[in-house]
């Protein structure tokens, strides 16, 4: 079922502290606009809680979930304090109706970039070294904060979810916790399913399972694809025409291209790093947060 | 690399003069053979013989689940009033953290006070399996280290004993979770004391086995990828092979509960026996072969000849060195290997590993044509397809491509 928002004005009306909106991005069951809130520019997400599913019972399960999803992000995010994660904006979530319809309407920070899908989408300039150390830099501050604060695994590294700023000092951000998992917490998937975006799937988490030893790893594993694929302009693993059966058949069992082979003005010493962080066994990947990023912070 | 001596029964002058020549790096202490009146004393001896020695002391409490037998042959840990951060322990005792905990402070505390380069805390044997309650306690060991060893205030670094029995390394998917687990510690030692356990020292096949090889190999690759560093105990001839998966040293000793080991050394004595024949340890072969093939053999197959100064302790006329200088030449050999093969990274290194696993098939192969009968069962050239296949293993698990 396609998914029609309401209007900006029923919006507006819904969220009187929001002064203007222009949609930005439109994906599943959510919209996302850069709005004025007060004199500050944010990005507003709108969420439908989704009417997908047959039975009362299903429609009140997936509701429940998407509940969920949304106040562990904003919880998340609240607690968060280094710059490389996205903040939250002044719109704390608000449960509302418009036509009858039940939506969560909340922001966060607005981030003057693009992120990186839209980037190698546009087939610029490749990224030097000391640019993609930085995006790794990045990342992994981003991941020890979420794994060493809070127990939680992002689960959805991917270039769509990382902005690039024009700021030396915040040159990459991190964005959508919205299936982030806490070690500490219930799971939230009902249908004992995986969400996550298969080209960006960490192996070990296709396998029955991967909850019972998941960690901070694979992170690491989908943050090396995105340096991957943002330096060489291709993934080390997924053809654009597979389907999702060979998509995860590749995660799981074919050995990624070499980032050397693709990028050989690099480091043979960055590269033999991003390779063994696209191991598909976790223990194979480096696991020295704060080596890795004292590694990182000299050379970038 | 590094090679340390293992210390054990029977030293005499074999540690001073394999540190005086450089053959060995340091030692790893065995209180079960040194009494603890003597220790510091030792210590300062070999600090004498050698200012660069890295001296280590492994504080075997593995053995205590063995110390409740009293037939159990614990040598100097037994002793009343000595070592005593040694106990008898059952296995019920370690399941409380309270105990566990005391263990640790009794066995680090002491160690504190000796002029050793590092710490190696305690910890029990897994003897089976991953998935087992002894599994669970020498995690409880590794993970509670780091934490009793700050309380210390010491500076030196701290290595943790991970020892295993062979039986566990041949279930990979337990081996996999288990250092899942190993590998996300939030207290991280500086490193691992690693020791394989195998029930008789005697038997070969129990080292030179495709699953273990790689599984060992495996356990120092994973353990260095993650920033620790690794010291094998009881390595022997696998030294080399261990260091090209990421191990910073290996040991050995004199005789052959010093290069395998077992707890079998803390069991009650056996008694009689007759002393080993004095062997030769052929870096071509990567195995050591009796006196007697070593003089029918060296001068129609010279590859066997390591060609180091100590070649010159097994005289041509009859080539039976004198028994206290055996171990001198089986370090010379291992250091030789571990110079010629852990060299150039990870892949090169094994590289090189298998070309010389290739030529000792070879030079086997030429050494068979030329002996009147066949080779004494430990000389012959069984390690090689077990090594061979092992690093193939071991290759898969590690997700290399050797070509």
């Amino acid at each position: 079922m396609a998914f029609a928002p309401p209007s900006e004005e029923k919006i507006r009306k819904a969220f009187p502290m929001i002064a203007d909106l222009t949609e930005f991005a439109k994906g599943g069951f959510k919209v996302v606009y850069t709005a004025t809130v007060g004199k500050n520019c944010e990005m507003f997400k709108l969420v439908c809680l989704p009417q997908a599913g047959k039975s009362d019972e299903e429609k009140a399960t997936y509701r429940k979930e998407s509940l969920g999803r949304i106040r562990r992000e904003v919880d998340l995010l609240g607690k968060c304090r280094r710059p490389e994660l996205v903040k939250l904006g002044r719109i704390a979530p608000a449960l509302v109706q418009i036509d009858g319809e039940e939506y969560v309407g909340y922001s966060e920070e607005f981030l003057e970039g693009s992120n990186l899908w839209n980037l190698l989408r546009a087939r610029g300039v490749k990224p030097d070294e000391a640019e993609a150390r930085r995006l790794l830099l990045a990342l992994l501050k981003a991941v020890d904060e979420l794994w060493n604060k809070h127990r939680t695994i992002h689960r959805d590294i991917k270039p769509e979810n990382v902005i690039k700023l024009a700021n030396s000092r915040r040159p990459f951000v991190l964005l959508d916790l919205g299936i982030a998992y806490g070690l500490l917490e219930t799971g939230l998937t009902h249908d004992g399913g995986t969400p996550c975006t298969p080209r960006y799937l960490a192996p070990e988490m296709a396998k029955p399972d991967f909850r019972h030893n998941l960690d901070f790893r694979s992170d690491l594993y989908t943050a090396a694809l995105t340096v991957f694929e943002y330096s060489a302009q291709i993934h080390p693993l997924a053809k654009t025409k597979d389907d999702l059966i060979q998509t995860i058949s590749r995660a799981l069992h074919q050995p990624p291209r070499h980032l050397k082979n693709e990028r050989p003005d690099f480091s043979q010493e960055f590269c033999d790093l991003i390779d063994q962080m696209l191991k598909k066994k976790p223990q194979l990947r480096p696991s020295n947060l704060q080596a890795l990023m004292a590694e990182m912070e000299v050379k970038s | 690399m590094k090679l340390y001596a293992q210390h054990g029964h029977g030293d005499g002058k074999k540690t001073a003069e394999g540190l005086a020549k450089k053959y060995i790096d340091g030692v790893i202490l065995s209180p079960k053979d040194i009494p603890e009146s003597k220790l510091k004393s030792t210590i300062k001896q070999f600090r004498t013989d050698s200012r660069k020695a890295e001296i280590l002391f492994d504080p075997q409490f593995y053995a205590c689940l063995a110390a409740v037998d009293p037939a159990s042959n614990l040598g100097n840990l037994g002793e009343e009033d000595a070592y005593a951060y040694f106990q008898p322990r059952r296995r019920s005792q370690l399941l409380s953290e309270r105990q566990l905990c005391q263990d640790l402070d009794a066995t680090l505390q002491f160690q504190s006070e000796l002029a050793v380069s590092a710490l190696i805390a305690p910890n029990i044997l897994i003897p089976r399996s991953f998935d087992s309650a002894e599994a669970a306690i020498s995690m409880d060991f590794i993970r509670n280290a780091r934490k009793r060893y700050t309380k210390l205030g010491d500076a030196r670094p701290m290595f943790a004993t991970l020892a295993i029995a062979r039986e566990t390394l041949l279930d990979k998917e337990e081996l996999l979770r288990f250092l899942n687990d190993l590998t996300i510690l939030e207290d991280r030692p500086d490193g691992f004391y690693v020791l394989v356990g195998v029930n008789s020292t005697e038997a070969r096949s129990e080292i030179y086995h495709a699953d273990v090889i790689a599984g060992w190999m495996f356990i120092n690759h994973v353990l260095k990828l993650n920033g620790y560093r690794i010291i094998n105990g009881y390595s022997d001839i696998l030294t080399p092979f261990l260091g090209s998966a990421g191990a910073e040293a290996g040991a050995t000793g004199w005789w052959s509960n010093l290069r395998a080991f077992s707890m079998d050394r803390f069991a009650p004595p056996a008694g009689g026996g007759r002393l080993p024949i004095e062997r030769y340890l052929s870096c071509g072969l990567m195995n050591r072969i009796t006196f007697d093939e070593l003089g029918r053999l060296r001068d129609e197959v010279p590859a066997i000849l390591n060609g180091l100064g100590t070649d010159k302790l097994y005289p041509e006329e009859s080539s039976q060195p004198q028994r206290n200088q055996e171990v001198l030449q089986s370090w010379d050999a291992i250091r030789q290997l571990n110079t010629q093969l852990v060299q150039g990274g990870m892949d090169s290194a094994l590289r090189k590993c298998l070309g010389a696993l290739d030529k000792a098939q070879k030079i086997y192969g030429d050494a068979e044509a030329s002996l009147p009968r066949p080779f004494d069962p430990k000389s012959n050239d069984q390690h090689v397809e077990a090594l061979q296949e092992g690093l193939r293993l071991f290759s898969g698990l590690a997700e290399l491509d050797l070509g």
